[in-house]
């Protein structure tokens, strides 16, 4: 009898533990509603091959592999690009280790100003493995056709020189060099991990 | 419930953040004045929330010593561009309050004299149309984790 009821509670508590389970997994299998801005038709992303900071050549197709978070912007730009920057550093933290291939790369708009070490020495303030590429004014203005990205020298005072007018989006680009979807600066680092988790299966 | 908890958490971090950064400028307060780190010779951006007990006035000028030059700027965005833009001043509403903010008004600190890192804090001094003018202290926060944007 006592071994009956023993029988009973154990079944009862292994039911108890498989319905947790199965629970666990479809909250956590359950598709997260997505902050960024879907890209409908995950396009190839055209290639391109600029310097780096170390005066390499870099090819984005040579990241093929890599999920590649491309973003725009130059240094001497003090409110909206440390934002975008600050945030993708703390995406990419929040991933761990699933976030450690993850490649950000930063196209200077000011290629006129923005000279290799400066690049460099800015982008170490939010994480040291992200990748400063500059582009001639040829490269630059080729590059940001193919991504629709507009940029725009700014008059502004005699102390400050001029600023520079800049699409602020960041494109995401999965393993296999497609553009899956566009962040925002006012997207906060949890929804930029979140999405990259949903979308790009990180 | 859990999310209620952290509203008051937040808030109450918030209320701890300001204590220190703050002045009076006549009527208007000058709360929870916070910059980025930024590297020497580069620029800079104070943000900070005014206040308003007093009279309608606007901010009209700002200064401080670790930068060549201090301006009041705006950023705004449309259609994904973002664009900064030099303004005359940043009107203080009677009774009412201003934020400036990342991606939003802010004053730009051109060509600073010496690196701000997480933790430095720094005196600006903000001058009023009324005439008033007054001296805050500003606290460079870290990179991590992000300030709210
Ligand atoms: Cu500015």
């Amino acid at each position: 009898m006592k071994r009956l009821v023993l029988l009973s509670v154990a079944s009862t508590l292994i039911f108890a533990a498989v319905v947790t389970a199965a629970v666990a997994v479809m909250l956590t299998t359950r598709p997260k509603p997505v902050t960024a801005s879907l890209m409908a038709n995950a396009l190839p992303a055209a290639d391109f091959s600029l310097r780096d900071t170390e005066g390499r050549s870099v090819t984005l197709s040579s990241l093929r592999g890599k999920p590649v978070l491309l973003t725009f912007g130059y240094t001497s730009c003090p409110d909206v690009c440390p934002v975008t920057l600050v945030k993708l550093a703390q995406a990419k933290a929040q991933l761990g280790p699933r976030g450690k291939d993850l490649q950000v790369l930063f196209i200077t708009v000011d290629p006129d100003r923005d000279r290799p070490d400066v690049v460099r020495s800015y982008l170490a303030q939010y994480d040291p493995a992200f990748l400063g590429l500059i582009p001639t004014p040829e490269e630059l203005e080729e590059v940001a056709k193919t991504y629709h990205v507009v940029y725009e020298k700014q008059p502004g005072s005699e102390a400050a020189g001029y600023t520079m007018a800049h699409t602020a989006a960041t494109l995401v680009i999965d393993r296999e060099g497609r553009v899956r979807m566009l962040f925002w600066p006012e997207m906060s680092p949890d929804e930029m991990a979140s999405d990259l988790q949903t979308v790009l299966g990180l | 419930m859990s999310r209620l908890l952290g509203l008051v958490v937040a808030g109450m971090v918030m209320i701890t953040a300001c204590a220190t950064p703050a002045g009076q400028v006549g009527g208007i307060r000058i709360e929870n004045a916070w910059s980025r780190p930024a590297a020497a010779g580069s620029n800079g951006a104070v943000y900070f929330t005014l206040r308003n007990s007093g009279g309608a006035d606007r901010l009209v000028a700002a200064s401080t010593d670790v930068a060549r030059a201090s301006e009041i700027h705006k950023t705004s965005t449309e259609g994904g561009v973002a664009r900064m833009t030099h303004v005359t001043g940043i009107d203080v509403p009677a009774g009412g309050s201003i934020e400036l903010k990342p991606g939003s008004y802010h004053i730009m600190l051109i060509g600073l004299n010496r690196e701000l890192r997480g933790g430095d804090k720094f005196s600006i001094t903000l001058t009023f149309q009324s005439g008033a003018s007054g001296t805050v202290t500003v606290e460079v926060k870290g990179n991590d984790p992000p300030p709210a944007y």
